[in-house]
């Protein structure tokens, strides 16, 4: 046989051998491991993280681990209510007082509070993070979300006040949400240019429950628990970001027992978990939401309406002629809903009493006539005057939900005599022809934040004429601006969702877009893990809680907190099965 | 020798600015800049403009391009928006898992397609010849990351004793011996590699095979059977002009190779410079894309270099210049 | 791409020989090609593949592009009611596969038709020039070769957003052309010194009807076999485009997008990207052994029969 054929089959066999040698089985006496302490958790991370530091953070990947390594003020509640500070958690702030006017809160923050460094938490660490924050040189994402403060002074060593430019509902929010408190003495003499390069924007050091233990670019970030940390340690030892190319890869890490965790189950994996003696599916609330966006205005000549979606009765008509049901049903099988409006179930504003249109087809063909397209000449396409009713739609080929939802549409728009062609281009062709209006429709997704009142920067009439926001479909109507207005201003609860109904209810009859899909999502989860505390704006605001069932650990449980510490050398088996 | 090295040199480096050059215009074409939006939550025009100006994209082309170039003439390959960090060093990572992906493939597939190649020449026309043969097309039929795919479900759903994903494992890694890292790595590898080295085999048993039988006829052969040299004599004489076809192959199959494993390395997650490469165009990344595929074509140019090198070694006629 | 390329630039690596023009022997080309078992499979297979995609409309049981019941139907296993199974959007595989075969086959003949038309030119071009611009020229191919080939395509699809048939046929040729170059240059510089191309130029025959009259019969016994080659490359990389996410406009169907439309549940539906990677296999391998027995049949030195 030859030479290499031989070292191959030899090589085989003993990987083999070697991975029938892992030591999967649970441990048999609960002995050591009585305590809910200790494990090792390894996330698939569908993408990579691109700077570690929460103000510069531009990735969905660097923010997980931003959030676990570094600490807010406070934390948004389950509830994810953004009025007041109902339902906010102490974090770094042990307690905080309001103003009598309201218009300042003083944090006082925890006096045991310390950076991963040893050095204790000061209020002159709040102050210079929100300077950082709102620097025009380090150009932060989150800028325009705290803009609202005005300054942050300090009262002494432990108390930090936020000074805002007016009075309103969210003031705590915008205070506590958007920011995480960054250590002075580390950061303070590095110049805003060079942040980004910076030895600490790949190693931070934080005051979160998880500290950073090490980074090797495009396969793996850990992080490990501070076990002095003033809130309590992290309950797992150690928490591994693997990181995969793109979903597929990531959800073949977990099948292989390589991940004991992925954030996105599709529906037509559900068989396959199920018939998985490892795994199990663990549903969350989500706050994504996608939707079909029309182009008010003309792609060619921005001054103009647009020719075809430029008319409300078209734009109705085409909503009325999608069977969204069924493409929900189609594509996120029970994993998605259709959505009441450009929210979620989840957020605070949701209403579902607003009025919705309704799937009809019939209807719509008679909307569509009286508007004037009709098809004179028989070949299936309304025309008026000459035009087709044609317009392109663009969906990014990364997200395989939009792609499918494209070919739906064209499929179903084709019957109401609508030639719709797909243009499918790369998220970021994409994302420039959003960002300069130069599209007829487009299948959006969004992320959206905790408060309700931030569909004003995706459909507010300031947005459309600014070309600073995304209002890429240059929507404008005035009584949803002021809608939307006094629901930011109303400072009470009740009054703030009738604004908003009334809002919705705008948006709803105008029909800038076609509501799509509203996912419900479900994770692939190793059974070992007790998974707690997910919030629908962040899966992993829990995780210093996550614990594994004592009675239930594998090999990679047993690591243990000291990476020099491994156990026997033949490790090479993937841990669990 | 050393103008002729100084010579091909010269020519290489003609090549990589020519590629240079295209990556540039193919680039700066497209739609989009590494300054949009890159995960759906809305990038600010102002944002965007500071982005530009800070990597000089806001600058006509043509002064860009000379930038450019200079650039890449010092050895200077810049700062990837997209990784965060020196594009060098995004290399250092990448490079050397191509590397090393790109050797065990072509030892694999070199070695075992030439000893192939060999044996089927020698037995032409027999059983094992045809049905080898066919099952050698076969294989050379089959789309590349459809093979990896095949192999993915095998070994990941079907019978899981090969790792599917990465260099090396997750968690262990770091505390291993360096006997154990080594191991642990070339287990990691055994997939890969097998996919990359499986098509390439196909293509070089039969070329091997085609160049040794043509060879077969020629005088010198037959004169050397004529003077009772055994058959393996016959064979070393024979084989030492079959050689360099294949040779030349060698020196072809790099481009091919790194085409291949761009597949490859997606499917099993191996972190090398087509991995890198893909993401950076999707990200507009223009200085990693430029960097990888100015690596590469410095790397064909070496592949083809070695291989006149060893043609000429091979065959004395070819010696002199 | 390993096995692309690779038998793409192998064809060139057969080395000239003095050569009888065609004409006489495409009788015995004809023989000897129905004579080989191998051949004569392989013909016959591509035969049956280009009835099945020309017949598409009347083979195929559905429309290829009608969503079903986007939620009943939807990816199911292959049975009789649609023997390839559904794809995730409910349209019948089977279909899908016959007419993907038109565009898969039409875009590779097309793509491979530009390639061989641009290679031959160049390469001739080059042969036939002065050294100096026969230098530069080649330069410039040997600096495409260089580029993987996969990588190129990629970004020009992705680079240009939605790329149409025409355009993709365009893309594909344009990129496929610069080994075929390499093969005609050396081919024709083996032929300029030859006396009968010597005399038609001193004759006054311009350079252009010196080619098509002298030349290219004399080389296009090789120009098939990449010709070829060059098909069975462009069906290959259509393929691995679509799986990289760039190629044909939905909802055309062709091999390759077929494929990407299950590629991201292969272990589960499998049957979307089997079936159609079965068709590119078998006709893969049907041109590589078409391409074979035309290369031995055309090559006046044959080798012994067993």
């Amino acid at each position: 046989m030859r030479p290499h054929l031989l070292r191959l089959l030899a090589l085989t066999a003993t990987s083999a051998a070697l991975a029938g040698c892992g030591d999967d089985r649970p441990a048999a006496t609960a002995g050591n491991d009585s305590s809910a302490v200790g494990g090792t958790l390894v996330i698939a991370a569908p993408a990579e993280a691109d700077i570690l530091i929460p103000a510069l953070v531009n990735s969905i990947e660097g923010k997980k681990v931003a959030d676990m390594v570094f600490e807010p003020l406070a934390e948004i509640g389950a509830s994810l209510n953004t009025v007041g500070d109902e339902g906010f958690q102490p974090r770094l702030a042990e307690r905080w007082t309001w103003a009598p006017d309201s218009q300042s809160i003083a944090f006082h923050l925890n006096p045991r509070a310390r950076w991963h460094d040893g050095r204790p938490v000061r209020a002159e660490d709040v102050r210079f993070t929100h300077a950082l924050y709102v620097d025009p040189d380090v150009a932060s994402p989150q800028a325009p979300n705290v803009s609202d403060i005005d300054s942050v002074s300090v009262r002494d060593s432990l108390t930090a006040v936020f000074w805002f430019k007016r009075r309103f509902p969210e003031q705590f929010f915008t205070a506590v949400y958007h920011m995480h408190v960054l250590p002075k003495h580390l950061l303070g003499d590095t110049p805003a240019a060079a942040l980004k390069s910076a030895p600490f924007a790949r190693q931070p050091v934080g005051t979160g429950r998880f500290r950073f233990s090490r980074w090797t670019p495009s396969e793996r970030l850990e992080l490990v628990a501070d076990t002095a940390h003033y809130r309590g340690r992290a309950k797992l030892d150690r928490v591994v970001f693997s990181i995969a190319p793109d979903f597929t890869a990531a959800t073949t890490k977990l099948f292989a027992g390589e991940a004991d965790f992925f954030e996105v189950m599709r529906p037509e994996q559900m068989p396959e978990l199920a018939r998985n003696a490892s795994l199990k599916a663990v549903p969350y609330a989500g706050l994504d939401v996608g939707y079909m966006l029309f182009n008010m205005r003309d792609a060619k000549a921005g001054a103009r309406p647009h020719p075809v979606l430029g008319d409300v009765a078209v734009r109705r008509a085409l909503t009325m002629a999608l069977d969204r049901e069924t493409m929900v049903r189609s594509v996120l099988d029970s994993f998605g809903m259709v959505p009441l409006g450009p929210h979620v179930r989840a957020t605070s504003g949701a209403d579902a009493s607003v009025p919705q249109i309704a799937y009809d087809p019939a209807r719509a063909a008679a909307l569509l006539d009286s508007a004037g397209w009709r098809d004179a000449d028989g070949d299936g396409v309304r025309e008026k005057a000459g035009r087709p009713l044609a317009f392109r739609l663009l969906v990014p080929n990364s997200s395989k939900n939009r792609v499918r939802y494209g070919v739906l549409i064209q499929d179903q728009l084709k019957k109401a005599g609508v030639a719709v062609t797909i243009e499918e281009l790369d998220f970021n062709a994409f994302s420039e022809r959003l960002m300069t209006r130069r599209f007829d429709a487009a299948i959006d997704a969004r992320h959206l934040d905790p408060s309700p009142t931030v569909i004003k920067q995706s459909w507010g009439g300031q947005a459309a004429r600014a070309r600073e926001s995304s209002n890429y479909g240059s929507y404008a109507n005035a009584r949803f601006d002021a809608a939307i207005d006094s629901a930011s201003a109303a400072t009470d609860p009740a009054r703030s969702r009738t604004f908003l109904r009334q809002a919705y209810r705008t948006l709803n009859e105008d029909a800038p877009a076609v509501w799509l899909y509203e996912p419900r999502m479900v994770a692939g989860a190793h059974k070992r893990l007790q998974i707690t505390g997910m919030r629908a704006d962040a899966w992993w605001a829990g995780i210093a809680d996550w614990t594994v069932a004592p009675g239930q650990r594998i090999a990679r449980d047993r690591l243990g907190l000291a990476s020099a510490a491994a156990p026997a050398p033949v490790r090479l088996a993937n841990g669990s099965r | 020798m050393g103008r002729y090295l100084a010579g091909r040199v010269a020519q290489a480096l003609v090549t990589v600015a020519l590629v240079a050059t295209v990556t540039f215009v193919l680039l700066h074409l497209a739609p989009g800049d590494p300054c949009l939006d890159i995960e759906g939550r809305g990038v600010s025009a102002e944002l965007r403009e500071r982005c530009r100006v800070a990597y000089g994209l806001d600058r006509p082309l043509p002064e860009q391009y000379v930038r450019y170039l200079a650039a890449l003439a010092r050895g200077d390959l810049g700062w990837s928006p997209s990784l965060q960090e020196p594009v060098r060093s995004a290399l250092a990572r990448a490079l050397p898992n191509t590397l090393l992906l790109m050797g065990a493939a072509l030892a694999l597939a070199f070695g075992a397609g030439i000893a192939m190649g060999v044996a089927q020449a020698r037995r032409a026309g027999s059983l094992l010849d045809r049905v080898s043969g066919s099952l050698s097309m076969a294989v050379h039929a089959l789309p590349d990351f459809w093979l990896a795919t095949i192999l993915l479900l095998v070994f990941a759903y079907w019978i899981p004793i090969l790792p599917v994903t990465g260099t090396s494992d997750d968690l262990v890694y770091e505390s291993l011996s360096p006997l154990g890292k080594v191991a642990d790595r070339l287990y990691h590898m055994v997939l890969p590699a097998l996919t990359l080295a499986l098509l390439l085999f196909a293509a070089v048993a039969r070329h091997q095979r085609a160049a040794l039988l043509e060879v077969a006829h020629e005088d010198y052969v037959r004169t050397a059977r004529a003077k009772g040299l055994g058959e393996r004599g016959v064979l070393r004489h024979a084989l030492r002009n079959a050689l360099l076809p294949v040779i030349t192959l060698f020196g072809l199959a790099m481009p091919a190779l790194v085409g291949g494993a761009v597949f490859v390395e997606r499917i099993f997650n191996w972190p090398g410079m087509g991995q890198l490469a893909v993401t950076a165009v999707t990200r507009r990344d223009y200085w990693v894309v430029t960097a990888c595929v100015v690596v590469v074509s410095a790397m064909v140019a070496a592949g083809n270099l070695l291989a006149d090198l060893l043609h000429a070694a091979a065959d004395p006629r070819l010696r002199d210049r | 791409m390993g096995a692309t390329v690779v038998a793409e630039s192998a064809g060139e690596l057969t080395p000239p020989r003095s050569r009888t023009p065609l004409g006489g022997p495409a009788v015995r080309v004809g023989r000897e090609l129905r004579g080989h078992p191998r051949t004569r499979v392989a013909l016959a297979l591509l035969a049956g593949l280009v009835v099945a995609t020309v017949g598409a409309p009347l083979l195929a049981p559905h429309d290829p592009n009608a969503v079903l019941d986007a939620v009943a139907l939807k990816s199911l296993p292959p049975s009789l009611a649609h023997p390839f199974g559904t794809d995730p959007y409910s349209r019948d595989v089977l279909s899908r596969v016959l007419f993907g075969g038109r565009v898969t086959l039409g875009v590779a003949l097309l793509a491979a038709a530009v390639t061989m038309g641009v290679g031959t030119a160049y390469g001739a071009a080059a042969a036939l020039a002065g050294p100096r611009t026969d230098a530069a020229l080649m330069r410039v191919v040997d600096a495409m070769l260089s580029l993987p080939r996969v990588l190129l395509l990629f970004a020009l699809v992705a680079l240009w957003g939605q790329v149409t048939v025409p355009l993709l046929v365009l893309f594909l040729g344009l990129t496929s052309w610069f080994g075929v170059s390499r093969l005609v240059r050396a081919e024709v510089r083996a032929l300029r010194e030859r006396e009968f191309v010597v005399a038609a130029r001193a004759l006054g025959g311009g350079t252009v009807a010196v080619f098509f009259r002298h030349l290219l019969p004399n080389i296009a016994a090789p120009l098939l076999v990449a010709g070829t080659l060059a098909v069975r490359n462009v069906i290959l990389l259509e393929a691995g485009l679509s799986f990289l996410g760039v190629g044909v406009p939905h909802p055309l169907a062709s091999w390759g997008s077929v494929i990407r439309d299950g590629a991201d549940q292969v272990a589960v539906h499998w049957w979307i990207t089997v079936f159609p990677g079965l068709a590119i296999v078998l006709t893969v391998l049907a041109l590589d052994a078409l391409g074979d027995g035309l290369r031995e049949a055309l090559d006046p030195r044959q080798l012994p029969r067993p």
